[in-house]
Order: structure tokens, then C-alpha cells, then sequence
């Protein structure tokens, strides 16, 4: 059974936090979000920069862009500013939303997980079927041991710092100098 | 007002416009209020609301107050809702308001 990593509120993550696991976002996140988990953002909480995940549900605030494998959900009560790419999106009446709503198969989904690059080609149906399957964080299939980005972009030198990480037990690495983006393994177990 | 057939061209209508399941709207649609569980293409204003439920596909943008897109609805296109986003006292997430 996994734990989600949580952002509590009053603290704000300055860089990026990469990883499978779940997060909860109660306080404030700079930045950028991949993980192959979900990701929510509390009412109290507040995202600005892109986010890579497999779900994504806005309470609070964000200020950019969402790439969702499975399904984005704005809550009533939230505030977004960006684009929505998943192949589902509910939009609950009383949400604040200006961006588009790209719901389109495999190209730009594609670009935003490439490591699953295979399971955007199932039909919507399909995937539909998978995410209400793999709902509760529980059932989520065990994560594979190596490291894996979810990003295309992920490139050689950030292979090491990641190999790095998979063997360190610590979810959060001090102290971090200001300028260099803060990777937080999201923890399982 | 109910489509439940199809409908081509320029709409501009005060009340709510339901387009129903076999329904098919193409063209730009201006309205009260849209309720669509069909089809869509081409941009639509509601003064007072936009609900896309389950079976509703839209091309085009869509710009409302309010907006509420269910699980089940597809939309290709932008959401334009007009709103100001108050700085928070926090300090570092504020961003300009006109980030359009």
C-alpha cells in the first residue's frame, strides 16, 4: 500500500518533484510535477507550473498547464489558469477555468509521458475502463524497481542524480541551495 | 429550445438552448444558457451558463461564466471564462492576471 507525499500548507517546494508515487498538495508548489501517480491540490493549496501525472485533481489553485494520462478533474471552488490535456476532463460547475481542453488521443500525451507512451494509444474506452479499475491508489500495480521518467526531455545527466535517489531512503534531501530544482522522490510504501 | 435534430448556421438565441442527444448544432452558437448531450462545431457564448453533459461533443471555444463539463463530455477547444485572480498575500504564486 502506498502513502501519498504531502505538501502540508504553510510549507512551499521551490523546483520539481519527479517520481511514481501519489501527492497531495496542501501548501504551495513552484515548479513542476511528473510522478506516475496522482496528484491533487487542496483547497489550501496552490501549483504553479506544469503537471505530469496520471490523474490530476484541482481543489485550490494552478497556474499552469495539466497532462493527465488517465482523467483531470477541476473541482468547484478551483482556480485554473492553463491547459487541460487528458483523454477525460470533468469540469464541476463553480470552477474558475480559462485554457483549453485537449482531450485528443496519443501525440501530445505521448510528449508528456513518453515512458507510457504505449498505454495513450488504447482507445478512450479503454482507459476509462483502466483508471476506474486502478482507482484506489492501492490496486496500482507495483512500481518497477528502475527509475522512470516521465518525461521525454529526461536526458543523461539526470540519469545519475536519479539512480542516486532510488537507493537513498530519504524522501527529502537537505539542504537544497535555492536555485537548483529540489527533486522529492515521491515515497511509496 | 430543444435540437434534437440538425441545425446549420448562425444561432443567436436569449433562452436555453438543449441540444439533445441525436441533436447537432454547426455553426456559432450564441445563447442564455446551453445544455448539450450532442453535437456542437463552432464557437459558443452563453451569457449565463454552459453545461456539456455526458454524450455532448464540441469543436470550438467556448466562453461562459459558467461552465461544467462532465465526465463523458468531449470538447476540443478553449474555455473562457472571465475572472480575476486575486494575488495571494503569500507572495511567490502570485501571477499577473492577464496571463492569456
Amino acid at each position: 500500500m502506498s502513502k501519498p507525499s504531502i505538501i502540508p500548507r504553510g510549507m512551499t517546494l521551490e523546483g520539481e518533484l519527479a517520481g511514481e508515487g501519489d501527492i497531495v498538495i496542501f501548501g504551495q508548489v513552484l515548479g513542476e510535477i511528473h510522478t506516475e501517480g496522482f496528484v491533487v491540490i487542496e483547497t489550501s493549496g496552490s501549483m504553479r507550473g506544469p503537471v505530469h501525472a496520471r490523474a490530476v485533481t484541482i481543489r485550490g489553485r494552478l497556474l499552469g498547464d495539466v497532462f493527465a494520462r488517465e482523467c483531470a478533474h477541476v473541482d468547484a471552488g478551483a482556480t485554473v489558469v492553463g491547459d487541460l490535456a487528458a483523454p477525460r476532463v470533468r469540469v464541476v460547475e463553480g470552477a474558475r477555468f480559462r485554457g483549453r481542453v485537449i482531450m485528443g488521443e496519443a501525440p501530445h500525451l505521448a510528449s508528456a509521458g513518453s515512458a507510457l507512451a504505449p498505454a495513450d494509444a488504447a482507445p478512450p474506452e479503454s482507459s476509462a475502463r483502466r483508471s476506474r479499475a486502478a482507482s484506489p491508489p492501492e490496486e496500482l500495480s507495483p512500481v518497477p524497481s528502475s527509475p522512470i521518467s516521465s518525461r521525454s526531455s529526461a536526458s543523461a545527466e539526470e540519469a545519475s542524480p536519479r539512480a542516486l535517489e532510488a537507493s537513498a531512503p530519504a524522501e527529502f534531501r537537505m539542504p537544497l541551495p535555492r536555485r537548483v530544482p529540489a527533486k522529492i522522490r515521491a515515497a511509496r510504501g | 429550445m430543444e435540437i434534437d435534430g440538425r441545425v446549420e448556421g448562425e444561432m443567436a438565441i436569449d433562452g436555453i438552448v438543449s441540444v439533445g442527444p441525436e441533436g447537432s448544432v454547426r455553426g456559432p452558437l450564441r445563447c442564455g444558457a446551453l445544455v448539450a448531450q450532442g453535437e456542437c462545431r463552432g464557437e459558443v457564448i452563453a451569457a449565463r451558463s454552459v453545461h456539456l453533459r455526458v454524450g455532448a461533443a464540441v469543436e470550438g471555444d467556448v466562453q461562459s461564466p459558467r461552465i461544467a463539463i462532465d465526465d463523458g463530455a468531449r470538447l476540443e477547444g478553449a474555455i473562457l471564462m472571465s475572472f480575476e485572480l486575486e494575488p495571494r498575500p503569500a507572495g511567490p504564486t502570485r501571477v499577473e492576471p492577464d496571463e492569456e
